[in-house]
């Protein structure tokens, strides 16, 4: 990786570049594909290119015209990415929206994921809210649902476990007089341990599911377990 | 003839895997977008298979997944051009290039085993010209060496072969990204291939089999 650095501080304009430490504190606009080894954003960033660094944290927010990939991503705030993201390890606090697809190893954090295309990542555990245009494929998914209602095009792993969020005492005394909960809407579910709670689901298929409070699933195939909770609904389940 | 689907609930109970298995080979690249063909049915959208391929496949990471971590079978299975190669014997098994062809590689290094992707390339659009008829076997012998000697200094970058022939003599060569030929009267153009075009289809030449 390349020695210099590039620090802005304050409003300024960079063409893109090789870097080894990229810093930005304040508001910048990039014109270019940036490439470092470390890139920090403390403020707002208006990135017209592609990003590759290994560490890219962000606190506030970004938005990247282009493919993005990292080793290690954190965001403290807002980014927008349009283009691939390729990620490692993916923290999340706040809001994460790609225009394309999504691949890392693992994606944890709070808030609200959006992604276009599909999401594909050896474990997901999320707390907040989730919107995938196409797939979500995962080792591992678990999923909290609250504040706002998520969807999900397919899912599709081996364990899989949605569950209501718990949300602070503060939030939960203001929204305690409405009967809203966060609920999760699907196509399909598929899996190998699949265990939902407030779920809206056409089609669950898995080894062993447990169909928890709140769902609503239009058919349930399992292999070798199954189980409902007396307050969801199915309307149909096989054996096969 | 349209290939021959099967859905993902049988594929499932016809190979013994599971749904998470399924997906993480998905996941790792070992199983191609492409072969997830989701169609409309009556219980909903539904996942079909190219019946085929897709036991063929899943035969074969059966096999050697003992032996290979996932990653290292994606490789396997998503020829990086670079990291590819082939045996003769695979070669001719696969019928990816004519025989006439792999006799000019035995001449030339008598008997050697092992051919690059590059290596493989050449024969290969030499042999989809031969097979063309615009060239003889002569011409298509001098196209192959002038390939192998240029076309590693451009690696990587997108290429065109041309090939002009005037008065029964002919001149192949290689041009960088896209540019307008201007031939002067008399010549004509045998041939202009778009390289890349080529590395899509011996990739998937080399991965179906």
């Amino acid at each position: 990786m390349a020695e210099r650095n590039l620090t802005i501080h304050g409003s300024a304009l960079s063409g893109g570049g090789v870097f080894h430490y990229v810093t930005i504190r304040g508001d910048a606009m990039i014109r270019g594909d940036i490439e470092c080894d470390r890139l920090k954003v403390f403020g707002a960033a208006d990135m017209k290119g592609a990003v590759a660094a290994r560490t890219f944290r962000l606190f506030g927010q970004a938005n990247v015209d282009g493919p993005v990939q990292a080793e290690k991503m954190g965001v403290f705030g807002e980014v927008d990415i349009r283009g691939h993201a390729r990620l490692g390890h993916l923290q999340l606090r706040g809001m994460a929206q790609v225009e394309g697809g999504l691949e890392a190893d693992a994606i944890r954090g709070y808030g609200e994921l959006s992604v276009s295309g599909s999401c594909e990542a050896e474990s997901v555990a999320l707390t907040g809210v989730v919107h995938i245009g196409q797939t979500l494929n995962a080792e591992q998914v678990e999923l909290s649902l609250c504040f706002a209602d998520s969807s999900v095009k397919e899912i599709g792993g081996r364990t899989i476990r949605i569950k209501q969020g718990k949300t602070w005492k503060a939030v939960h005394w203001l929204t305690r007089l409405s009967p809203l909960t966060a609920v999760l809407v699907a196509d399909t579910i598929e899996g190998d341990d699949i265990y939902l709670e407030h779920t809206k689901a056409a089609v669950v298929r898995g080894d062993r599911v447990t169909i928890g409070p709140g769902c609503e699933i239009g058919l349930v195939e399992y292999r070798m377990a199954f189980a409902q909770d007396e307050q969801a609904a199915v309307k149909e389940k096989r054996q096969r | 003839m349209e290939p021959e689907l099967i859905s993902k609930k049988e594929l499932l109970e016809l190979t013994g895997i599971s749904y998470g298995q399924l997906y993480r080979w998905k996941r790792k690249k070992l199983i191609p977008e492409e072969w997830f063909i989701r169609k409309s049915t009556f219980t909903g959208q539904e996942t079909f298979f190219p019946k085929e391929k897709i036991l063929a496949r899943i035969e074969k990471i059966k096999e050697l997944k003992d032996e290979l971590s996932l990653d290292e079978l994606a490789g396997v299975f998503a020829p990086n051009p670079a990291a590819v190669v082939l045996t003769r014997e695979e070669i001719v098994k696969r019928h990816i290039v004519s025989d006439l062809v792999l006799q000019w590689l035995d001449d030339e290094w008598g008997g050697r085993q092992d051919v690059s992707f590059a290596e493989l390339l050449s024969l290969y659009i030499v042999d989809r010209l031969l097979r063309s008829g615009e060239i003889s076997i002569e011409e298509g012998k001098n196209i192959w060496r002038m390939f192998g000697s240029h076309y590693p200094k451009l690696q990587g970058k997108s290429c065109e072969l041309v090939v002009l022939r005037k008065m029964g003599v002919t001149v192949s060569f290689l041009v960088e990204g896209t540019a307008a030929l201007h031939v002067e009267e008399g010549a004509k153009l045998i041939a202009r291939l778009h390289v890349p075009t080529y590395i899509e289809e011996l990739k998937l030449a080399i991965s179906e089999g």
